[in-house]
């Protein structure tokens, strides 16, 4: 194809559709839409299921304040993710790793310090009905945010879906701790790693399984239009 | 023209662009289509192909023209988009392709203006062609289209440092097989 012939059939496309399109706000603004649905899932948690029961022992820092830093952080990761859906914005594996273990450093330090202030026991037959409950609370809670954040990150063109899918899903998991350490009074080591941890990974990985998903449709697609 | 005066120019192009002028499309085009095809026929080592997918590289950035940001330059923008395009069809068409012969004596692909004076053009182009592909890519992003190794590490998904050192390791390649002559090419 000759270069005038490219340039006629791209004129051909481009310019009946061409038109003022916006331009996507800048990652942090898009990741801000994390925090309403944050306070609405915690405010919703919190009058379904009430406050964790050592509520008076913590303190309001230790209640409202750390679940507030985990969110803090879980909106970094989301920025991050979303920065990385644009072009040319990709980021090196080391530094999804490194989103992977700060949200699950994030998860599991600040259980150990609400531990050392409110040490609630949780007896060997309680472990696993209150582990699974957890996880799946958790689950249903990260959701969400996986879905919002696959949804915004489809705004732009993330060269990998499959590690778009995981970074939105740790992220969605630790906002899920977030809200959820609001109701859960138990910050043993044994069951944040195992249930809650779990929960996080399991997140994760359902959006890196989103992601692959997302990677085979986008093919197809892309196999429709050059086969047509 | 200088490189931020050019980044500058073609920021206001996008942006211009992005408000639905067709006459910034055409301008952006012409000032961006031959840097990117001559990244494609790099990738592809197929004139026919290369074409192919540049139309298919700029009606991605026509869908994509939202998500450009400014004043983010634009040229590492477009070429990680050119850089998705080939990737979804080889990954799409990667069978087929494979019983193909990829690409073909003959293929103008630009070479690093440092190494121009080593030898002739159709023997530097067969030796990038027997390069490393991850290598080759790095050395044309960096020495052809003079993109830093901050801008190749954000369209390629590595970390600038790794850039640096498969540059270096393809113009040490191309080193060894000319000799000499090329020693004092610059990194």
């Amino acid at each position: 194809m000759s270069e005038d012939k490219v340039f006629e059939a791209l004129a051909a496309e481009v310019e009946p559709d061409l038109g003022p399109s916006g331009r996507l706000r800048p990652a942090w603004q898009r990741a801000l839409t994390l925090l309403p649905y944050a306070l609405f899932a915690v405010a919703g948690l919190v009058l379904v299921l009430g406050v964790r029961k050592d509520a008076a022992a913590l303190g309001p820092w230790w209640l409202w304040g750390v679940g507030a830093l985990q969110l803090a952080v879980s909106f970094a990761v989301f920025r991050f993710m979303l920065n990385e859906s644009l072009p040319g914005q990709t980021s090196r594996p080391r530094s999804w790793l490194a989103a992977t273990a700060l949200v699950l450093a994030a998860q599991i330090s600040a259980a150990r310090f609400t531990y050392d202030r409110s040490p609630v026991p949780l007896g060997g037959d309680e472990r696993l009905p209150f582990g699974t409950a957890c996880m799946g609370l958790m689950t249903v809670i990260g959701v969400p945010v996986l879905l919002l954040g696959m949804f915004l990150a489809s705004r732009g063109l993330p060269a990998r879906p499959r590690v778009t899918g995981l970074i939105a899903g740790v992220a969605g998991g630790l906002a899920a701790e977030a809200v959820y350490r609001a109701h859960c009074p138990y910050s043993d080591a044994m069951h944040i790693v195992v249930w809650h941890s779990g929960a996080v990974v399991f997140l994760g990985a359902l959006g890196f399984f989103a992601g692959a998903v997302w990677s085979m449709r986008d093919r197809e697609r892309w196999r429709n239009r050059r086969t047509r | 023209m200088t490189d931020v005066t050019a980044d500058a120019e073609l920021s206001a192009l996008m942006v211009s662009y992005q408000e639905g002028q067709f006459s910034a499309f055409t301008e952006l085009y012409q000032l961006l289509a031959p840097k990117v095809r001559g990244y494609l026929r790099s990738l592809t080592w197929s004139q026919e192909q290369a074409d192919d997918l540049l139309q298919e590289t700029f009606l991605q950035v026509h869908r994509s023209r939202d998500s450009y940001l400014p004043p983010r330059p634009v040229r590492p923008w477009i070429f990680a988009i050119a850089r998705h395009v080939f990737l979804m069809e080889r990954r799409t068409f990667a069978r087929k392709r494979s019983r193909e012969v990829l690409g073909h004596e003959g293929v103008d692909v630009p070479v690093p203006p440092e190494v121009e004076r080593l030898a002739d053009r159709l023997a530097l182009q067969k030796t990038l062609k027997e390069l490393p592909e991850d290598r080759r890519e790095l050395l044309m992003l960096h020495h052809v289209w003079g993109f830093s190794f901050q801008e190749i590490a954000g369209m390629l998904g590595i970390g600038a440092g790794a850039a640096k050192v498969r540059a270096h390791r393809a113009m040490s390649e191309l080193r060894e097989r000319f000799g000499n002559a090329a020693e004092g090419v610059d990194e």
